[in-house]
């Protein structure tokens, strides 16, 4: 067999690497022995090879394990949120569901039970259920307006506003008083006056009355209690 | 998977020639293996095999992207490599063996994608001519050829850059 540089070129990879079958081993031996080209190509190519060979290994940075589970995980998670409006269903195990839901029920059971509130079998029906809502917001309501009703502020401003006449008082009204006001000047609202009476001066008695509403919440509201719902609402 | 990281870093940082590239690349890797794990069969040849071959596909893929923002001689990012010396090694030698692993990697980088990757696989992953050329997916001829010339361009490169190999 005849050997070239071509040939060696060609085959440099089997040479370096011993692969040449046995023929082809001595025809390059036979060669190389006469060819410096060659011989100085096998050893340059041989000993760059050896040094690539011994490249230290490179160590990853210790955070790069983590960002790939972490970015597997969030790719797994895109894909699931991925699949629909239902897609969290799969991920509410039916064991746990129960065990909530059961959870749950106790502990209204037990609050109820403290409260001494436990529904009878009755209250569960759907038409009382609905009478006795129904009930609730009406009274709920009554008793907001109540409420209202018993500000002792809103009396006072009220009461000031609209007072009454004095049993003992004078008839007809005094000097330094503001001249009466029209009919058109009445606040028309439910506590309307009979005509006879006199109608209080506007512009004195409001001043007056939002004087002692601002020293009111200057000192502080005052406790009005409330009167108790009587049995007869609930 | 903490036993391949370390591998497909390696392949990424040796291809790439940067160490911000590599960690994002193998990062993508896994991201892939993740999601097409279904579709691997052992059939199709070794875990290792199938792995490297994405690794590959997607450096390929880098490599075009990324072709007018590559810079070919940039040393301060081959300083970025967290290599380790073997414990036989002095500090001495370890400093001199640095400087010749910076100046292969830059020679490494030098060369084309497809003489480098070839390189690459049967120096430095220890690839047989089988497994490359199911990585490549070329005949075995040319897993050859490429490794070949791999290694000439690359003594030449090294040559011009006043590499002398003891």
């Amino acid at each position: 067999m005849n050997w070239n540089c071509t040939l060696t070129e060609e085959r440099l990879s089997d040479v370096l690497e011993g692969r040449l079958a046995a023929a082809e081993a001595s025809a390059y031996s036979a060669h190389a022995s006469g060819c410096d080209r060659c011989t100085r190509l096998v050893a340059q190519v041989g000993g760059v090879v050896q040094r690539v060979r011994q490249l230290p290994e490179i160590y990853e940075p210790p955070f790069l394990a983590s960002r790939i589970i972490a970015a597997t995980r969030g790719a797994s998670m895109q894909r699931q949120s991925a699949k629909g409006w239902f897609s969290w269903l799969p991920a509410i195990s039916p064991m746990r569901l129960a065990m909530g839901v059961v959870t749950v029920a106790v502990s209204f059971f037990v609050v109820f039970h403290a409260l001494g509130a436990l529904p009878r079998r009755m209250a569960l029906n759907p038409v009382n259920l609905y009478y006795s809502a129904n009930r609730h917001i009406h009274l709920t309501y009554a008793r907001g307006v109540k409420i209202v009703n018993d500000l002792h502020v809103v009396y006072m401003i009220q009461s000031r506003l609209f007072a009454e006449p004095q049993p003992n008082a004078e008839p007809t009204p005094a000097p330094d008083r503001q001249p009466e006001a029209t009919p058109q000047q009445h606040s028309p609202d439910s506590y309307a006056r009979p005509k006879t009476q006199a109608a209080p001066p506007a512009g004195h008695r409001s001043t007056q009355s939002a004087a002692e509403f601002a020293m009111l919440i200057v000192s502080g509201w005052p406790a009005s209690p409330l009167d108790e719902i009587p049995r007869s609402y609930l | 998977m903490r036993r391949h990281t370390r591998r497909v870093h390696n392949l990424c940082c040796r291809f790439t020639g940067n160490a911000a590239a590599a960690e994002d690349l193998s990062q993508e890797v896994f991201i892939r293996v993740y999601r097409t794990l279904a579709s691997y069969q052992s059939a199709q040849g070794a875990f290792t095999t199938w792995l490297t071959s994405i690794t590959r596909n997607l450096l390929v893929d880098h490599y075009r992207r990324t072709r007018r923002d590559r810079q070919t001689d940039s040393i301060d990012a081959l300083s970025q490599f967290d290599e380790r010396p073997s414990p036989a090694r002095t500090p001495d030698s370890w400093a001199e063996a640095s400087e010749l692993s910076a100046q292969v990697q830059r020679a490494l980088t030098q060369l084309s994608p497809e003489l480098r990757e070839a390189v690459i696989l049967r120096d430095l992953q220890g690839l047989d001519y089988d497994e490359i050329r199911v990585v490549l997916q070329v005949p075995e001829g040319t897993v050859k050829s490429r490794i070949n010339r791999g290694r000439i361009e690359l003594a030449r490169v090294l040559e011009e850059m006043g590499f002398r190999p003891t």
